[in-house]
């Protein structure tokens, strides 16, 4: 049986804490149609919770089936060990960061904790960070959270952080 | 601010330990689209880990600046909450706890939820026949994706909110 998709609304009190619920839903549906879903699911929520909700969301489990990825984690392999990547934006002073888990230390420029931008591999993320993806009908192109497309690499370098 | 959805990648090291990355999307493509997104920008990130790249999800975010009465109410608490057990055509029991329980929907000298309250059945009707949208009925499920068909209880009840003091 298929595994159901996660509507989860987010609440907020008057203290100022926070919480959230989940509703399961089947998959099979377009976003449009869950978006419908969502709202008029989430007015049944407002009018009966006396809290606000702050947020609602849709989450669907990807199919990585059938990809030619690493079948398992190698031997030196560490949630710690992070690529820290930083890109522009198209909008000034915005800026998106993100920390890749288990970064390849073979991608680390030796001597140094910056990450080798010339490796074929790390070319090839840049790119399509930078650049997007194509796909069928158009080009996904990544953004910051606030929706303004990435433009180039700002920084690139190895960091150790926590398990997270 | 324009909203934007996430995809999410879990990764996990020799040890079995798993840690996340994020890589956010604007809005305006398909789950066909974003799917396929998804899988490739997987496979450029398991070329420069030595984890494995364990679990993909997409979280679209949805726009509800459209709701009315969205409001924090006076006294309102995300510990009090409205626990819900639904169950499936199989007996599988499906819960679900709303946070700020609303003390005029609970039933005097109980903690059961008032299920004739207009606002509690709307909710629960919506649970358990579903909601329609364009083209179908969207029917709440369990994690198995087989559908809800009755309610079992609703009470109040307390949950931590998680927030340390």
């Amino acid at each position: 049986m298929a595994l159901a998709v996660a509507v989860r609304y987010d609440f907020i009190d008057d203290k100022g804490d926070t919480s959230f619920t989940k509703i399961r839903v089947p998959t099979g549906f377009s976003i449009a149609q869950y978006t419908e879903f969502v709202q008029a699911m989430g007015q049944f929520l407002a009018n009966m919770s006396a809290c606000r909700i702050t947020g609602g969301s849709v989450t669907f489990t990807i199919d990585l089936s059938g990809l030619s990825l690493k079948a398992a984690a190698a031997s030196v392999a560490d949630t710690f060990q992070k690529g820290y990547f930083a890109f522009n934006s198209a909008a000034t002073g915005f800026f998106k960061r993100l920390r890749i888990p288990t970064f390849n230390e073979a991608k680390v420029s030796a001597g140094s904790d910056t990450i080798n931008t010339i490796d074929a591999d790390v070319a090839a993320f840049l790119g399509a960070m930078n650049s997007g993806i194509v796909v069928t009908g158009g080009t996904i192109q990544p953004v910051t959270e606030r929706g303004h497309d990435l433009t180039s690499l700002s920084e690139a370098r190895e960091v150790f952080r926590r398990k997270r | 601010m324009a909203l934007t959805n996430e995809i999410t990648y879990t990764l996990e090291d020799d040890s079995g330990d798993s840690a996340t990355t994020g890589v956010n999307v604007p809005t305006a493509f398909s789950l066909a689209q974003f799917t396929e997104f998804a899988r490739a920008m997987a496979g450029f990130i398991d070329d420069i880990v030595s984890g494995l790249v364990a679990r993909a999800e997409l979280t679209v975010n949805i726009d509800l600046s459209a709701l009315t009465g969205n409001t924090v109410g006076a006294g309102s608490d995300v510990q009090e909450i409205n626990s819900y057990q639904f169950t499936t055509a199989a007996g599988r029991p499906v819960s679900v706890n709303v946070p700020g329980t609303d003390e005029t929907d609970v039933s005097a000298g109980s903690d059961e939820l008032n299920q004739l309250d207009t606002q509690q059945a709307a909710f629960v009707n919506a649970m358990v026949n579903g909601i329609a949208v364009t083209g179908g009925t969207i029917q709440p499920s369990d994690i198995d994706s087989e559908d809800i068909t009755a309610i079992v209880y609703a009470r109040e009840s307390a949950r931590a909110s998680g927030k340390r003091r």
